[in-house]
C-alpha cells in the first residue's frame, strides 16, 4: 500500500484528506451515480478546457487528453460550459415541483417568450406552444431516467457537447435574492456539489489520462478523434441546443455569458490502476471504431466504463490484499440444465470472494491510513461508508446493467447481459474481424478476468485469481450455453468440429482527416 | 432374428456398444454399402483428380459429418479401394494416370506426424500428385499455423498469426471453391460442416427402411408383436408425413446454428426405430400399450411412453428435441384431442393405439374402476399423457388439405414465420407470401424505429431513438425509407460442394443497394416484434444482430440540411420539418 496517487498533489493536507475508499479506489465512487452519468461526467472532463494547476497558469488546454509530466504532481482543473438556460428549457417543466424557485419560474417564462418570438410565424402552420413542446421533447426524450430530481440536477444522455451539463445545485433560499436580467440567474448555483455526478467519470478520465501519459501516446490522437466523432454524430441536436441557449442569452441580455464560470478540480486515482492502462486504451479505442448507431454507442460505452471500473477495483483490491478472488465466474447456464445448480453455486461463491477482496483491502487501508487516535474511534463508521462506496456500488450498478442476478435474494452472482456481451465483442475484436470462440474466451479472461469455461477456471486458480475447487467440469455446460447466448445475439457461428467463431459484424467507423 | 437391428443399434451412443459408429469400422461392414449415400462433393473431388489436376484438398468438418465416407467415395470412384478394405493412416495410390496421396484422419496422429503428413500433402502437386487430407478442424488449424510460421521464419509476430488465422477462419466460414495460399502452397480447404446436410435425413430414413434390410422380419413368427417392425411398417406407410417433420426439425436446428451431423441424424433415426432394443427382447404378446410405448414418435423424443429414457440425451438430436420442448407447446389441435376427445385426425391404425392410451388415461382420470377410497388419487400423469399424444400427433396427425412440406403445424412448433422462410429459401414462395414477409419486417422496423405500431404507414422514419425502453414523444429522424424500398430476395449461393442446388440465401435488400442476410431466428424475432411480444429485464429476448440492420438503415438514409421530426400524437404520428436560419425557426 502506498500514499501515492495520480495526480499526487495536496492530498496530505487535513482539509482535503480523502476517505479510505477514495485513496484505495479513486476519488470518488458513489452509489448515486448512474452508469450514464459516469459517461457524461467522463466526457465532460474530456471536452472541457483544462489547466494543470500551478503549471499552465491561465493558459487553457483544449486537448481532451493533455500530455505532460506535470500531471503526475499537479491537479487538473477543468471548466465545463454550464448552458443553464438550455438546461432550464429542457427540464423545468418535467421536474420536482418543490425546488422550483420563483426566479427560475420567471427565467423559464422569459426563455419561452424569447424562443417564441424567434419563431417564424408567417410560415408556420403550428402554434407557438406546439413548437416549443416539440423542441423541448426532442431533447427531453434523451433524458437519463431520474424522475425525482430537481431540474438543475437532471441530465441528458451525451448526444452532443452542448447538453453535457455540469451538475448544479441550488436552494430556494440561495435563489431568492437573484434578479432577472442579471448574470446570477445562471451563475448563482453551486457547481461543486458532486451529489449525482459524484466524480466517478473523473476517476475514469484520470485512468485514461494516466494511460495516455504512460506509454499510451499512440492512442491519444485516435481516442480524441473518436470521442469528437461520437459527440458530433447528431449535428441537428447540436444546432437546436445552440439556438436555444443563444436565444436565451439574447433574451437575458447578458453579454459574454458564454465564458465558463464553472471551475472544477479533478480528484485523484490510485497509481495501482496503472496496471490496466494498456488494456483500457486498447479496449476503448477498438470499441469506438465500430460503426454503430449513436444511441447504441452511448449505451454500450456506459456499460463498458462501468465494467472497466469494476475490474480496476476488484483486481486492485485482490492484488493489494493478496486474496485469490478477483475472477468473475459468469453464470450463463440454462436454468433447465442439471448442471445449473452447481454453476450457480460456484458463481455465487466467487461473487462473495470478489467482495471479500474488496472488504479485506478496505480493512488493510484503514490500518494504513487511519492511524490517528480520532480516526481509530470512527473505524466502524469508516468501514461502513467504505463498503457503501465500493461493494454496494458494484451491486447496484451491476444489477441495473443486468450483470448481477438476482435483483433481490440470496446467491448473488455475475452473469452476462446482451449489452455487456456486445461491448466485450466490440472492444476485444476489431470491427469486421473474427476470432475462434476459444480465443474469445481467452480474451475475456485476460482482459476482464471473466471465467465461463472449466479451462479458464483452472487457469484462474493457477494464477491465484480464484479459489481451488476439485471438479469444475460442470462449467463445460456453462461454456456451451454461453456460446448459445452469443449465437442468439448474432455474434457467433459454429464453423465445424468444436470450432466456432465469434465475429464482430460491424463496419469500421470512418474518420475525416 | 434380423442382424440389421443389431447393426443400427450399434450406431448411437446411448448404449455402450458403439463400435459401428465410426466410419472407419463401418467401411468393413456389409451393411455400410446398403445405407451409404453418395455425395456431390465426393464426385466433384474424384472428377478433378481424374482430370489429372494436381491439387491438395483438405476436408474438415464436425466429427461424424461424413469426411471419411467422402474419402471412401473418392477412392472408390477412382477405383483405388475395394469394398471391405480398411483405410490406412496415410497411403499413396498410383493407378494408371491417377496419383493420389491420402491421409485418413489427422486427429488420430501425433503432432509430429500431423505436421509431416500435412507437409507431404502440401508438396504433393510439386511431386506430380494430388492429395486429400481428412482432419478435424482444431488439429488442422494448429498444424497449418505451425507450417506457416516455419515457412516465414521461426518467429512471426502476433499480428501475422492473427491475420493467418483470420484468413483460415474466413475460408472455413465462407467455404468458397477457391484455393488459399499457405506460404507458397495452394490448398483447397473444404469445410463439410458448411454444406447443408438437412436433406440427408429423408434419404437416411428411406435407406434404413429398405425392404431388403427387413426381409428377414417378414418370416419372423413374432412379427405381429414386434414394435420395431411395427415402426418400420408405419414409417413406410406414412413416409411423407414423417420425413417431412424430420426434415423440418433438422432444418430448424440448422437455421439456428445447431447443425446435426450425418452420424447424429443416423443415431437419432435408428434409435427412433428400435429404441436400442434387440430382437430377443420382443415378447410373445402384442399389446397396443407396448407398441405405443415404443412408437417412433416417442422414441424420436427420447421417451418410452410417458417416461424419459435414461441416456437417450446422449443422442444429440434427442437432447435438442427435449430442450426445444416441442411436445409441451400448446397446439391448435389440443382442444380437439384433450377436451372433446375427438381422435379423427389420426389414421385408423394410429388411432387404435391412441385410443387405448386414452381409455387407460380416462379410467385413471375418472376413477371409473376405483372404489371409494381411491377416489382421492391424484392423476399425476396429465402432462405426460398430453405430451405423448402431441408427439404422436406431430408425426401421424393429419391435417386435411395442407401440403406436407409446409405443414401449418410447423409454424406452431417452430415459431410463426418458419414455413414462409423455408418456402422462400427453396424458391417456392409465391409473390403474395414474399409481400407478407416484407410487410412483417417493415412493420416490425416501424415499431422499432418509432415505438408505436402502424401497418398503415407507407414510410419508415429512420429515427434517432434511444436504445432502452424509454418512450420518446418527439423524435429526430434522419429522413425516412419507403416500405417499398425493402425487398426480400433469394440469392443462389451454392457451389459444387453442395448436394442440393435449389436452396437460396435470403436477403433483405434496402433501396436496391445494401443487402442484409436474413436468418430464420431473425424472421421469427421480427414476427414477434410485429405481433407485440414483450421482453422484460428478467427475461430479455436477444436481438439476433438486428442492430447491424439498423446501422444499415441509417446509412441508406443520408441526411439533408433540414431537421426532420416525427411527433407521436394520440392518433397518427406527424412529420415536421424544421429549419434554423438567421436566428429564426421555421417549421413546416
Amino acid at each position: 500500500m502506498t500514499d501515492k496517487m495520480y495526480p499526487n498533489d495536496e492530498l496530505r493536507t487535513d482539509k482535503n484528506k480523502y476517505s479510505v475508499q477514495s485513496r484505495l479506489f479513486g476519488h470518488r465512487i458513489k452509489p448515486q451515480q448512474t452508469r450514464y452519468e459516469y459517461l457524461v461526467e467522463f466526457l465532460q472532463v474530456a471536452i472541457a478546457k483544462k489547466r494543470i494547476m500551478d503549471v499552465t497558469g491561465e493558459n487553457e488546454i483544449t486537448d481532451y487528453f493533455p500530455v505532460s509530466k506535470d500531471i503526475e504532481n499537479h491537479a487538473i482543473e477543468y471548466m465545463p460550459v454550464s448552458n443553464m438556460g438550455l438546461k432550464r428549457f429542457i427540464f423545468f417543466n418535467n421536474s420536482r415541483l418543490d425546488t422550483k424557485s420563483d426566479i427560475d419560474k420567471k427565467a423559464y417564462q422569459l426563455c419561452l417568450e424569447t424562443i417564441g418570438s424567434s419563431l417564424d410565424k408567417d410560415n408556420s402552420l403550428e402554434s407557438e406552444k406546439y413548437i416549443i413542446y416539440i423542441l423541448q421533447n426532442i431533447l427531453y426524450g434523451f433524458s437519463i431516467e431520474n424522475a425525482g430530481r430537481s431540474w438543475f440536477n437532471k441530465n441528458l444522455l451525451p448526444i452532443c457537447p452542448e447538453v453535457i451539463f455540469p451538475e448544479s445545485l441550488a436552494t430556494k433560499k440561495d435563489r431568492s435574492n437573484v434578479k432577472l436580467y442579471s448574470e446570477e440567474v445562471d451563475s448563482s448555483f453551486s457547481f461543486n456539489s458532486y451529489t449525482y455526478m459524484a466524480r466517478g467519470g473523473e476517476v475514469y478520465y484520470l485512468h485514461l489520462l494516466h494511460a495516455v501519459n504512460n506509454g499510451g501516446l499512440e492512442y491519444k490522437e485516435r481516442l480524441e478523434k473518436q470521442i469528437g466523432k461520437m459527440l458530433d454524430s447528431m449535428p441537428e441536436i447540436s444546432e437546436i441546443s445552440r439556438f436555444i441557449q443563444n436565444e436565451w442569452q439574447k433574451g437575458l441580455d447578458v453579454s459574454d455569458s458564454n465564458t465558463p464560470v464553472v471551475k472544477k478540480k479533478c480528484g485523484a486515482i490510485p497509481v495501482e490502476y496503472g496496471y490496466r492502462d494498456e488494456y483500457t486504451l486498447s479496449e476503448i479505442t477498438t470499441f469506438m471504431d465500430n460503426h454503430i448507431q449513436p444511441m447504441e454507442k452511448i449505451n454500450l460505452f456506459s456499460c463498458g466504463i462501468v465494467l472497466q471500473i469494476f475490474r480496476l477495483m476488484t483486481t486492485t483490491a485482490a492484488k493489494g490484499s493478496h486474496t485469490a478472488g478477483s475472477a468473475w465466474v459468469m453464470d450463463v447456464c440454462d436454468k433447465n440444465k442439471k448442471e445449473y445448480a452447481e454453476v450457480k453455486k460456484l458463481s455465487s461463491r466467487c461473487f462473495l470472494m470478489n467482495e471479500e477482496c474488496i472488504i479485506k483491502y478496505i480493512d488493510m487501508g484503514i490500518e494504513y491510513h487511519c492511524t490517528k487516535p480520532q480516526d481509530r474511534e470512527k473505524i466502524p463508521k469508516i468501514r461502513e461508508d467504505a463498503e457503501k462506496d465500493t461493494t454496494k456500488v458494484i451491486r447496484k450498478l451491476g444489477k441495473s446493467m443486468g450483470i448481477i442476478i438476482p435483483l433481490s435474494g440470496a446467491n448473488m452472482r455475475f452473469t452476462l447481459s446482451e449489452d455487456v456481451i456486445k461491448f466485450l465483442v466490440m472492444s476485444l475484436i476489431p470491427a469486421g474481424s473474427k476470432v475462434t470462440f476459444d480465443r474469445f474466451l481467452d480474451l475475456i479472461y485476460e482482459h476482464f478476468e471473466i471465467v465461463v469455461s472449466p479451462e479458464h477456471y483452472e487457469r484462474a486458480v493457477s494464477e491465484n485469481k480464484a479459489v481451488y475447487q476439485k471438479n469444475v467440469t460442470f462449467l463445460q455446460t456453462n461454456k456451451i450455453d454461453f456460446a448459445q447466448k452469443l449465437k442468439n445475439c448474432g455474434l457467433l457461428r459454429d464453423l465445424s468440429d468444436a470450432t466456432a467463431i465469434v465475429e464482430n459484424p460491424y463496419e469500421r467507423e470512418e474518420y475525416e482527416n | 432374428m434380423n442382424d440389421f437391428v443389431n447393426y443400427i443399434n450399434s450406431m448411437n451412443n446411448a448404449s455402450s456398444d458403439t463400435v459401428e459408429a465410426l466410419a472407419e469400422s463401418q467401411v468393413l461392414s456389409d451393411y455400410y454399402d446398403k445405407i451409404r449415400i453418395d455425395r456431390a462433393i465426393g464426385k466433384y473431388i474424384a472428377d478433378r483428380i481424374k482430370k489429372k489436376e494436381r491439387l491438395t484438398i483438405v476436408l474438415t468438418g464436425h466429427a461424424g459429418d461424413g469426411k471419411t465416407s467422402i474419402l471412401v467415395q473418392v477412392l472408390r470412384e477412382l477405383g483405388l479401394l475395394t469394398p471391405n478394405t480398411p483405410l490406412k493412416e496415410e497411403e499413396e495410390f498410383i493407378k494408371d494416370d491417377i496419383r493420389l496421396y491420402a491421409v485418413k484422419d489427422m486427429s488420430e496422429l501425433s503432432e509430429n506426424k500431423q505436421i509431416d503428413f500435412c507437409q507431404k500433402a502440401l508438396e504433393a502437386p510439386q511431386n506430380n500428385m494430388s492429395a486429400v487430407i481428412i482432419s478435424n478442424t482444431g488439429p488442422l488449424l494448429k498444424c497449418l499455423e505451425t507450417i506457416n510460421s516455419r515457412k516465414n521464419g521461426e518467429k512471426i509476430n502476433e499480428a501475422e498469426k492473427n491475420r493467418f488465422q483470420s484468413e483460415l477462419l474466413e475460408q472455413l466460414d465462407s467455404n468458397k471453391n477457391e484455393p488459399i495460399l499457405i506460404g507458397e502452397y495452394k490448398i483447397l480447404l473444404i469445410n463439410i460442416a458448411r454444406i447443408d446436410n438437412v436433406y440427408f435425413a429423408e434419404k437416411i430414413l428411406k435407406k434404413l427402411i429398405a425392404d431388403e434390410l427387413w426381409s428377414p422380419c417378414e418370416n419372423c413368427r413374432k412379427k405381429e408383436n414386434c414394435y420395431i417392425f411395427n415402426n418400420v411398417r408405419l414409417i413406410n406407410k406414412y413416409y411423407g408425413r414423417i420425413s417431412s417433420f424430420i426434415t423440418a426439425f433438422y432444418s430448424y436446428l440448422y437455421e439456428n446454428d445447431m447443425r446435426m451431423t450425418i452420424r447424429q441424424m443416423l443415431s437419432q433415426i435408428s434409435f427412433s426405430i428400435t429404441g436400442n432394443h434387440s430382437c430377443t427382447e420382443i415378447g410373445d404378446n402384442s399389446k397396443d400399450v407396448v407398441k405405443f410405448r415404443n412408437l417412433f414418435s416417442n422414441l424420436f423424443f427420447g421417451f418410452s411412453g410417458y417416461d424419459e429414457i435414461d441416456n437417450a440425451d446422449q443422442i444429440q438430436g434427442i437432447a435438442y428435441a427435449k430442450s426445444l420442448k416441442l411436445d409441451s407447446k400448446a397446439l391448435k389441435c389440443d382442444y380437439k384431442l384433450f377436451v372433446t376427445g375427438d381422435l379423427k385426425d389420426f389414421p385408423s391404425d394410429i388411432r387404435t393405439l391412441v385410443e387405448s392410451q386414452k381409455n387407460i388415461f380416462n379410467i385413471k382420470h375418472l376413477n371409473i374402476e376405483s372404489n371409494e377410497e381411491k377416489d382421492t388419487v391424484f392423476n399425476d400423469k396429465d402432462t405426460e399423457y398430453r405430451k405423448a399424444i402431441r408427439r404422436t400427433y406431430i408425426f401421424f396427425g393429419q391435417e386435411s388439405g395442407k401440403a406436407d412440406k409446409y405443414n401449418t403445424l410447423y409454424d406452431e412448433l417452430f415459431g410463426s414465420g418458419f414455413n414462409d422462410f423455408m418456402c422462400i429459401q427453396h424458391n417456392e414462395a409465391e409473390h403474395s407470401l414474399i409481400r407478407r414477409m416484407e410487410n412483417t419486417i417493415t412493420n416490425a422496423l416501424y415499431l422499432e424505429m418509432t415505438g408505436i405500431s402502424s401497418s398503415q404507414a407507407r414510410e419508415i422514419p429512420i429515427t434517432i431513438k434511444r436504445n432502452d425502453d424509454s418512450f420518446q414523444k418527439v423524435m429526430l429522424t434522419n429522413g425516412s425509407l419507403k416500405k417499398s424500398d425493402f425487398k426480400i430476395v433469394a440469392v443462389n449461393d451454392s457451389n459444387e460442394f453442395e448436394d442440393i442446388q435449389n436452396k437460396k440465401k435470403v436477403f433483405l435488400k434496402i433501396c436496391n443497394q445494401d443487402t442484409f442476410r436474413l436468418t430464420l431466428p431473425m424472421v421469427i424475432y421480427f414476427k414477434e416484434i410485429a405481433d407485440g411480444v414483450i421482453s422484460t429485464i428478467a427475461d430479455p429476448s436477444l436481438t439476433h444482430g438486428i442492430s447491424k440492420l439498423k446501422t444499415l438503415l441509417q446509412k441508406n438514409c443520408t441526411g439533408n440540411d433540414e431537421i426532420t421530426i416525427i411527433v407521436n400524437n394520440t392518433d397518427v404520428p406527424t412529420d415536421l420539418k424544421l429549419y434554423i436560419y438567421d436566428g429564426k425557426i421555421f417549421v413546416e
